[in-house]
């Protein structure tokens, strides 16, 4: 691979383990940038000097007077120890660039995080995990194709990471946990902290099934710049990061270019030509990023053999479907499979009044065999199209 | 010498006979009005006196005392004119009629002695018609209006000089008479008509089971896709209006002053179109010091039309759950509540997004999820959970804009609608209940029983398709509605299926 090893980075060399609790101090200056953070590191030679330092209103000019002094006064309410005890507390443990359990992968971009919080259990180095993402404002196309590949990969034995957002990434969370595998959420804010707030329950039962972690202490809001940064991690965790719908100019892109930059492998989902929803991620496999149309194209690319219990890659969200009454719905199958989507062209194609049709779509979306988008048109699902 | 004549107040629908008692007495010439009257029933007194003198008679030069009793309800409007300069001429002994008396009379003075229009001339005759009054005395103008009520002489005058020749007896007008029946018998065919519209089958389905079940209905669809031009026919699709479904919109047009000069019964049904900034107090009505109809009561037996809902500032919008809850506004005004009816079908309309292209399958939607969580957001739960039915209207293709429009007439729809209305009128027979979206819990539990299967494909429902466990009852009603149309006695479960294809707003766009 040739990358450099990270110890060889001088101050990744100043993070010990021991001294979590003032790094994460420092971290947590009002305004501090990461670069500060790591000049400290480089000028103190160690988080415990440097916090100490700057509470004594010192900061070998890595900032300027007024930032010192603002340092120094935040710094005299705090007591390192005591707000890492009141993390846990409120289940939040810590973990440090360095300490055994922090993942290997993450360890390997040229930035990793010097500290992860986190909420439940990270899964250790032997689970490979895979990245699905995608666009927050995914077509009913998109949310499928995330949640089955999740579920299917989980199947498998691999972890599926993404950011919990709306769309392509909880589609794939919800994908995962349905199918009981293992899934890690990373986020733009502290861990404690719901983001989108109708996430809440979400983020509670992935903490159940696997962790939910962030660059960011606990109580942190989702500022908009940390997205781009958590999307880094999101691909240092990674083996491979799948983009399963995107639009042009999608934070998910993003989430590309980082893996592509660490050297994990890139997938996308094939999308309509047709449709701006899928554009960006065609276009990465216009560049040369992997075809991904079924979990085994991606655990083939990787070389993952899967690690769990056989099972057959199953449709987990679905019960037997309601018998179809006859010719009449066969009949509007075809017409959807056809590519017809509007209830009245539908109703022609199939050569059934009008309101037959939209009863007939409507028990045929209740079994699972077409959905319809946001728009009122109707596309086959999976099941659907299997029949043919 | 001391006169009396009749006059009329109004508060809210409901005429009060009024006495205008006039007193002229000895003393230092003056001219007070007392009983509540407002500033324009003060202003009476400059139009009396000239319209008196410009009529050729002679106002008196001595101290005119006005009671408008009873003293403890407010007088407004310009309506006592009339009976006020009847009474002061009959004080003054220049008037001494040979009409029976406690007539009931209405109209504004020109200061030429011509009598001019009033607004709420009908109520005036609905309370005189209760009274049991003799006859109405009222402009000319308002006479084919007043006529509609049966049970009381209408009398129709254009001056001063007019009414009094009248009520002496020299002058001989005839009691108006207004042919009702006629005037109902019209098609209703200025409404536009359903088959204007190219393509949207499915929407037109939709509006038909609205009107048949008087379900309100939301339109979902980017702009231009002709959700507006779809709701301005929902009137013409509904079945004539009744007798008294007229005279009861005739009545609220009148009290709002929007039966034109020589108008008379409202036959077709109301269409209002309010903009996104009017106020609650515009949406329901209210304001001061007579309250008024609001949209919601002008829209009363007809359509609303709320295009763009989300736009519509947030208590506007909560004002309209007690209307559509009750089917009726009240608003109380010192002390005295006033309650105008509010039966309307509601046809609203939004964009899918802000920009209005989610679901587009040409265009991408620019919107962050944040904002069309806002956008859809500011549709409480409760508003939504009172809008039965909710459809999407997409864009027209090319091919579809350019065929010409071959779709059914309103006549044809209308037909339909009105078979559906009477198994309903059956149905609620001797309820308070009107249609299908009126029903009551009980109701519901009585007629729309579903059987086993129906209830399992409904179970399947609200498990697959996200449905809310509050919008089963929703379901239930429209489900009805659509078997009525189909002429069958029970719910099936194509009926069901049908009404669950309504509830597309609960499928979040966003997982």
């Amino acid at each position: 691979m040739g990358r450099r090893p990270v110890r060889s980075m001088s101050w990744a060399r100043l993070v010990r383990p021991a001294e979590k609790a003032e790094l994460s101090a420092v971290c947590s200056l009002p305004g501090i940038t990461p670069r500060q953070v790591r000049e400290l590191l480089t000028r103190f030679g160690s988080a415990a000097e440097a916090w100490s330092a700057v509470t004594r209103g010192n900061s070998s000019g890595v900032a300027d007077r007024e930032r010192m002094s603002q340092w120094a006064s935040w710094s005299a309410d705090v007591e390192p120890r005591e707000r890492i005890a009141g993390f846990q507390r409120r289940g939040v443990e810590l973990l440090a660039l360095g300490e055994p359990g922090y993942p290997r992968l993450l360890s390997e971009l040229d930035y990793p995080p010097l500290l992860l919080y986190h909420r439940g259990t990270l899964v250790d180095d032997t689970l490979p995990c895979v990245a699905l993402v995608g666009s927050r404002k995914a077509t009913p196309y998109g949310l499928e194709a995330s949640k089955h590949l999740a579920a299917d990969l989980a199947c498998a034995g691999v972890c599926v990471v993404s950011g919990a957002a709306y769309g392509v990434d909880s589609a794939a969370h919800l994908g995962a946990l349905e199918s009981r595998g293992r899934t890690m959420a990373v986020l733009g804010c502290g861990p404690d902290v719901a983001y989108p707030r109708s996430h809440a329950r979400l983020l509670r039962d992935i903490v159940s099934e696997g962790a939910v972690l962030s660059e960011y202490p606990p109580g942190t809001p989702p500022l908009k710049h940390h997205f781009p940064a958590r999307n880094r991690i999101i691909a240092g965790l990674a083996v491979g990061v799948v983009v399963v719908e995107a639009a042009e100019g999608s934070g998910a892109l993003i989430t590309a270019d980082f893996a592509l930059a660490a050297d994990r492998e890139v997938f996308a989902v094939p999308g309509e030509i047709f449709s701006p929803n899928s554009r960006g991620s065609n276009d990465l496999i216009r560049n040369g990023a992997a075809p991904a149309t079924s979990a085994a194209d991606i655990l083939d690319a990787l070389g993952l053999v899967s690690a769990g219990p056989e099972r057959p890659a199953a449709d987990v969200s679905l019960q037997p479907p309601l018998p179809l009454t006859g010719p009449g719905e066969e009949a509007l199958l075809d017409a959807v499979t056809a590519g017809f989507s509007e209830a009245g062209d539908i109703s022609q194609r199939a050569g059934m009044p009008l309101h037959r049709a939209i009863a007939g779509l409507s028990r045929l979306e209740v079994a699972g065999l077409v959905r319809r988008g946001p728009g009122g048109g109707y596309r086959a699902t999976r099941q659907g199209s299997a029949r043919k | 010498m001391l006169a009396k004549v009749n006059g009329t107040a109004l508060i809210g629908m409901e005429p009060y006979r009024v006495r205008v008692e006039v007193d002229v007495i000895m003393g230092i010439p003056a001219f007070e009005i007392v009983g509540l009257p407002d500033a324009g029933v003060r202003e009476s007194r400059v139009r009396v006196k000239s319209a008196i003198r410009n009529s050729q008679f002679e106002f008196p030069n001595r101290r005119i005392h006005v009671n408008l009793a009873p003293a403890d309800i407010r007088k407004v409007g310009p309506s006592f004119d009339l009976p006020l300069a009847l009474a002061i001429l009959e004080a003054t002994g220049q008037l001494s009629p040979s009409r029976p008396a406690g007539f009931i009379a209405a109209g504004e003075l020109s200061l030429d002695g011509r009598v001019r229009e009033v607004t709420w001339a009908l109520s005036v005759a609905i309370g005189a018609s209760r009274a049991g009054s003799p006859f109405v005395l009222v402009p000319e103008g308002n006479a084919q209006e007043a006529a509609l009520v049966s049970g009381v002489q209408v009398f129709g005058v254009s001056s001063l000089r007019e009414a009094v020749g009248f009520l002496t007896g020299r002058l001989d007008i005839g009691p108006r008479t207004v042919d009702v029946s006629s005037a109902l018998a019209e098609d209703g065919s200025g409404c536009p008509d359903l088959a204007e519209v190219r393509g949207q089958e499915a929407a037109k389905r939709a509006l038909e089971v609205a009107a048949a079940g008087g379900h309100n209905l939301l339109l979902i669809g980017p702009p231009g896709s002709g959700k507006t031009m779809l709701a301005r026919r929902m009137p013409g699709i509904m079945p004539p209006m009744t007798l008294s479904e007229a005279l009861e919109v005739t009545r609220i047009h009148s009290i709002a002053g929007l039966i034109p000069a020589g108008g008379s019964l409202v036959t077709r049904r109301p269409f209002r179109d309010p903009h996104s900034s009017t106020s609650a107090v515009g949406l329901t009505g209210g304001g001061a010091p007579l309250p008024r109809p609001g949209d919601v009561s002008l829209a009363h037996c007809g359509a609303l039309y709320m295009d763009e809902l989300p736009l519509f500032a947030r208590n506007a919008l909560e004002s309209l759950r007690g209307p559509l809850e009750d089917r009726k506004v009240t608003v109380v005004r010192s002390m005295v509540p006033v309650t105008f009816p509010s039966r309307f079908s509601l046809v609203a309309s939004m964009n899918p997004c802000p920009c209005g292209f989610l679901g587009d399958p040409q265009n991408e939607c620019r919107c962050s999820a944040g904002d069309i969580q806002r956008y859809r957001g500011r549709l409480s739960g409760p508003l939504l959970d009172r809008i039965d039915m909710q459809v999407e209207v997409p864009r027209l293709t090319r091919a579809q804009l350019q065929a010409k429009a071959t779709g059914e007439s309103s006549a044809a729809v209308r037909r339909r609608v009105a078979d559906a209305r009477q198994v309903q009128d059956r149905r609620f027979d001797d309820s308070p209940t009107h249609c299908n979206s009126e029903m009551t819990h009980s109701e519901v539990e009585g007629f729309c029983s579903t059987g086993a299967e129906g209830e399992r494909f409904l179970g399947l429902a609200v498990e697959r398709l996200g449905l809310s466990a509050r919008s089963y009852h929703r379901v239930l009603r429209v489900a009805r509605t659509v078997a009525d149309m189909a002429g069958s006695t029970s719910i099936e479960v194509e009926h069901l299926a049908e009404a669950v294809q309504y509830r597309c707003l609960e499928r979040s766009p966003l997982a």
